[in-house]
């Protein structure tokens, strides 16, 4: 049963590897689905340059600043879905969160911003940014 | 108790000594399908700008899509594989020097759905690195392990008893059935590519496919491996596959009896 021994290995490994790769996406990026809240507003501090470049999200509950919880995008160039972004954002003052994610090419991107609760609960923000190519600003 | 469990597993060494046999053809059978449906609606729709969910929920709809794959390989590995070579065994009497073995029919059985479980293992495993590394839009998995490696299990097993009750109910020549009558309602009604939740603006339909198995092992692995998605709670989930295994099994013990003793 040498094969059938190797080929589980194999497969073995295969699948570790890949819930590694999978499980860093996750923990870079947003996982799953937010409830929508009228309350939040997110939205990312023009100009978004492409690059990696530190950006800033500014997000509001109630229209007061945001303090606390987890906050990360994840976004998609329009009418290309291939091309993404996602990154977890860290609080620099209250209501505005430092991110550096990769936005290779100018043009319409669309994506959430989730916002996790201590509760449990997680918002989903649609927002929708202009990237400008980089110097070009 | 020894002599039975010596039974069961030469039988079992047996059938994986068959498996190791015919690797070649069992390999490139697991790996199609799953790659196929990854491809298909994880890489193609979204790079020709249809991606199922819109610009952006394909992500969304990728990350849940790869639990439902994984239930779906392992459920289809029970129906297919599995079942399919029951009802050519049973057909050609293949069987007949296993049935000789001395332990009880049961004995057959119960290998039977542990063969099944150990392959359906592999079939869901070899989904993973298939959506790590194909999909166009990113996948984000968080597994939760104890879940993942329950769900995984009991799924299989599930899939093994499944293979059993259909490949020792159907003949050869009702094959075709099995296609059209279960494997295809399986598949759409499985909540493979979409949530459970999700039809609740359909209650006849959200109701109706509690009868399927599969909708608890997609619910079951969305819940082990996305987190923030609405899903089935886990005591239904565990109880239903544990319920639908024993069931499965009782039903092929008795046909499998039936049929190899008449």
């Amino acid at each position: 049963m040498r094969r059938v021994a190797a080929s589980a290995a194999v497969a073995t490994v295969a699948f570790v590897v890949a819930v590694v790769v999978l499980h860093d996406d996750a923990r870079r990026g947003c996982v799953s689905e937010g409830t929508g809240d009228a309350a939040y507003a997110a939205a990312l501090e023009p100009p978004v340059g492409t690059g990696s470049g530190p950006r800033t999200l500014v997000v509001t509950e109630d229209g007061r600043p945001l303090s606390g919880g987890t906050v990360c995008l994840t976004a998609t160039m329009a009418g290309m879905p291939a091309m993404s972004a996602a990154g977890r954002a860290r609080p620099v003052a209250p209501g505005r969160y430092r991110l550096s994610i990769e936005l290779p090419m100018p043009g319409r991107w669309e994506g959430t911003v989730l916002v996790r609760r201590r509760g449990g609960r997680t918002v989903g923000i649609p927002v929708s940014f202009q990237v400008v190519r980089a110097g070009a600003t | 108790m020894t002599l039975r469990w010596a039974v069961f597993r030469s039988l079992l060494v047996r059938d994986l000594t068959v498996l190791d046999k015919r690797i070649y053809q069992f390999l490139p059978g697991t790996l199609m399908q799953p790659l196929l449906m990854v491809f298909v609606f994880s890489y193609l729709f979204p790079a020709i700008g249809q991606g199922i969910g819109g610009e952006g929920g394909a992500a969304r709809f990728s990350t849940l899509l790869v639990p439902g794959i994984v239930a779906q390989s392992i459920t289809f590995f029970g129906v297919f594989s599995m079942g399919l070579t029951l009802v050519r065994e049973l057909d050609t009497e293949e069987l007949e020097d296993r049935v000789l073995a001395p332990a009880p029919i049961s004995i057959l059985a119960a290998e039977k759905v542990a063969s099944g479980a150990v392959q359906s293992l592999f079939a869901a495993m070899i989904v993973f690195p298939v959506a790590a590394f194909v999909p166009a839009t990113p996948v984000y998995l968080a597994p939760r392990w104890p879940v993942l490696a329950t769900i995984t299990a009991l799924a299989c097993l599930m899939s093994g008893a499944l293979g059993l009750a259909l490949g020792t109910l159907f003949e050869p020549r009702s094959v075709s059935f099995l296609f059209s009558f279960v494997a295809l309602p399986l598949s759409f009604f499985g909540a493979t590519f979409y949530t459970w939740n999700s039809l609740r603006p359909v209650p006849v339909v959200r109701y109706a496919v509690l009868a399927n198995p599969l909708v608890y092992a997609s619910e079951g692995l969305r819940a082990a491996l996305v987190t923030g998605v609405p899903h089935m709670p886990l005591p239904a989930v565990y109880g239903a596959m544990a319920g639908a295994t024993v069931a499965f099994t009782a039903v092929g013990v008795r046909n499998l009896k039936h049929r190899v003793l008449s």
